[in-house]
């Protein structure tokens, strides 16, 4: 059992000295609810990253917290921009795995009578599953100018339009992007992938204001979210295999050169390098690429599905009054600078499975949302939806503008399995008044609402610690998964 | 004949996704249980017909690395490619400071819109990954991203 100290409300700590080589303190953020639910391998892994050299102040963990690959899932640590490190284990596999959330004008009944209709129509156009080529074809040339300009090659060529980007977390453009650091076998995994949704826990999900769901109505109108029943369209997907392969070349590389960095990490899934150096230099711009390709295929998939109401229901977006409300990276590392001790710091945060959370008046966000915050989405189980938070200054003062991005997963795939069949959960949900769309029952049992925690109890816990306001909470009507 | 099969889908040692128990009389089983494994995970036990062999080489520094190495190499195949690798004929040997693996893979072709597969496997993780010998039968854990 590994000894946390209780230093406050819903903040846990595992001090200094607890493990060696720690050069910072762990920081848990969770419930009382919760924290009995978290294993000890993750808090292991969060001591783990506290060893990383350059870290700032903590390594973090939020309350959806679970075990990962070198950094727990949820796992937040921010790294000094010269003396620091880069970690593909930061990061994760799915660079840019990330959420978007679309709003409607459309109320629960008015898409009620086309509801089989719409989700037939965005499962047969939306590739989902494995191996489907996505809805964009693209030669090379077009592929790097995709990996360099991210959601800017998407206005530029007719699937965004100015707000979308405006809505989107970096306009969905991080600097750096570098093609040359991308290996032949990253192109060759992503070049036919743009709009793709993939398959495990992706998924579009149609979506309502639920019974009292609207916590916060002031904020809620500010993102046009004005009612009850109101419609809004969650996108949860990443950079595809593209992504996965730079995150496998880069450990890999990391790895391989680690007997030439300056210090020695025990876990080879947490390897890193220095940021100032060749190889880190290379990783950061290759994942600066699969972030852009992210952010694009998120975009592209969300003007597929606009197109796909226009169709059914017979009017334009302007008239459904479709809108981008944000769009959140949750696997990403991101230069940023924060006050530490006193003076401004630029650092390289790294969020894995965690959420960037920017308060009113942070001069990175647009003027339309500097009353506001950033919106931040987090995503459930099928079963039980999504949420939509602001950011806040707390978060930024405190945790390097970061918070949650899910519930977090409470049962293994083969103890959700036995619980449940996938077509018995199907009727289940039906009778809920919930519609899904899968080509693989089995991964459906898997995704379970019972395999997740409960997403009430996580928003509580973070509504709580302040790291983002809850506004609105949504409950599913339809449920498309690869 | 009866074949024993040498690996076992596990999620021991991963809350979110799931690895293989493997086992080999050699580090040439070892291997191939790994690639039939993965391929059992991603295509639900299905089996497929090879219908052309391609040939593999890869050098790593260490027989763990040769591991992630082999069964990223064959996950490529079938993500950028869409190759199945359903037969083995592999040899691995110590080539210097490092470990060498040389042989050929036969293949079938996946078609993703007549084929399902079960499982998209984003990647092969280092998460616990240890080769170990015990009684002359070598053993690993490993675990995949999904």
């Amino acid at each position: 059992m590994i000894k946390m100290e209780k230093i406050g409300v819903g903040v846990w700590e595992v001090p200094i000295g607890s493990y060696p080589g720690m050069r910072v303190p762990a920081r848990i953020l969770s419930s009382d609810k919760l924290i009995g639910g978290i294993d000890d391998n993750v808090i292991r892994q969060i001591t783990n990253v506290a060893t990383l050299p350059g870290i700032e102040k903590y390594a973090i963990c939020m309350p959806d917290a679970h075990l990962g690959y070198g950094f727990p899932i949820g796992g937040v640590a921010a790294f000094d921009a010269r003396e620091g490190i880069i970690s593909p284990g930061g990061i994760g596999f799915d660079i840019n795995c990330g959420v978007r959330l679309l709003k409607t004008d459309l109320m629960l009944d008015d898409i009620k009578p086309f509801i089989k209709r719409l989700v037939g129509r965005m499962f047969s156009s939306i590739p989902s599953g494995v191996g489907k080529a996505g809805i964009v074809s693209l030669n090379k040339g077009q592929f790097k100018n995709l990996m360099i300009n991210g959601s800017s090659w998407c206005l530029a060529n007719g699937y965004a339009t100015d707000d979308d980007l405006v809505y989107t977390e970096s306009q969905g453009r991080i600097e750096g992007a570098d093609p040359t650091s991308v290996s032949e076998k990253a192109f060759d995994r992503g070049l036919s992938q743009l709009g793709t949704l993939g398959s495990g826990n992706h998924y579009l999900e149609i979506e309502f204001i639920g019974p009292r769901g609207l916590i916060n109505p002031e904020l809620g109108a500010a993102f046009g979210l004005r009612d009850e029943n109101q419609v809004v369209i969650a996108i949860h997907c990443g950079s595809r295999g593209f992504g996965h392969q730079i995150a496998t070349d880069y450990l890999r590389l990391f790895n391989q050169n680690s007997g030439s960095y300056d210090f020695k990490i025990n876990d080879r899934q947490l390897t890193a390098a220095p940021i100032n150096s060749p190889d880190g230099e290379a990783y950061y711009g290759a994942m600066a690429c699969a972030a852009n390709c992210a952010f694009a295929n998120r975009q592209v998939i969300a003007w597929q599905v606009t197109k796909v109401f226009e169709r059914v229901m017979g009017k334009s977006a302007m008239q459904m009054g479709f809108k981008t409300i944000y769009d959140v990276a949750h696997n990403i590392a991101r230069f940023e600078t924060y006050k530490i001790d006193g003076r401004d710091k630029k650092v390289l945060v790294h969020r894995k499975g965690a959420t960037r959370s920017f308060g009113p008046g942070h001069k990175e966000l647009p003027a339309s949302l500097q009353k506001t915050g950033q919106p931040v989405i987090v995503g459930g189980s099928m079963e039980s939806g999504s949420a939509l938070f602001v950011g806040t200054n707390l978060a930024e003062k405190d945790y390097f503008g970061s918070t949650v991005h899910g519930a977090g997963r409470v049962m293994s795939r083969s103890q959700a399995k036995k619980r449940i069949k996938g077509d018995d959960l199907m009727r289940q949900m039906a009778r809920r008044g919930i519609m899904v769309k899968t080509g693989h029952m089995r991964g459906l049992a898997e995704e379970a609402g019972f395999a997740y925690k409960d997403l009430d109890e996580v928003s509580q816990a973070v509504d709580n610690l302040g790291l983002s306001r809850l506004v609105a909470k949504f409950s599913p009507i339809a449920n498309i998964k690869g | 004949m009866l074949i024993m099969r040498k690996f076992e889908i596990s999620d021991k040692y991963t809350m979110a996704d799931l690895g293989l128990d493997i086992f080999g009389d050699s580090l040439e089983e070892l291997f191939i249980c790994g690639a039939e494994g993965m391929f059992d995970i991603i295509l639900g036990g299905r089996q497929v017909v090879v219908d052309n062999q391609i040939e593999i080489k890869i050098r790593s520094k260490s027989i763990e690395q040769l591991m992630v190495d082999w069964l990223s190499e064959v996950l490529y195949l079938f993500d950028a490619r869409h190759l199945i690798a359903g037969s083995f004929a592999l040899k691995i040997n110590k080539a210097g400071p490092d470990f060498l693996l040389q042989g050929r893979i036969g293949t079938a072709r996946f078609d993703p819109l007549k084929d399902w597969a079960d499982y998209d496997i984003k990647a092969v993780t280092y998460h616990r990954l240890r080769i170990k010998q015990q009684d002359k039968m070598y053993q690993c854990h490993i675990v995949f991203d999904l």
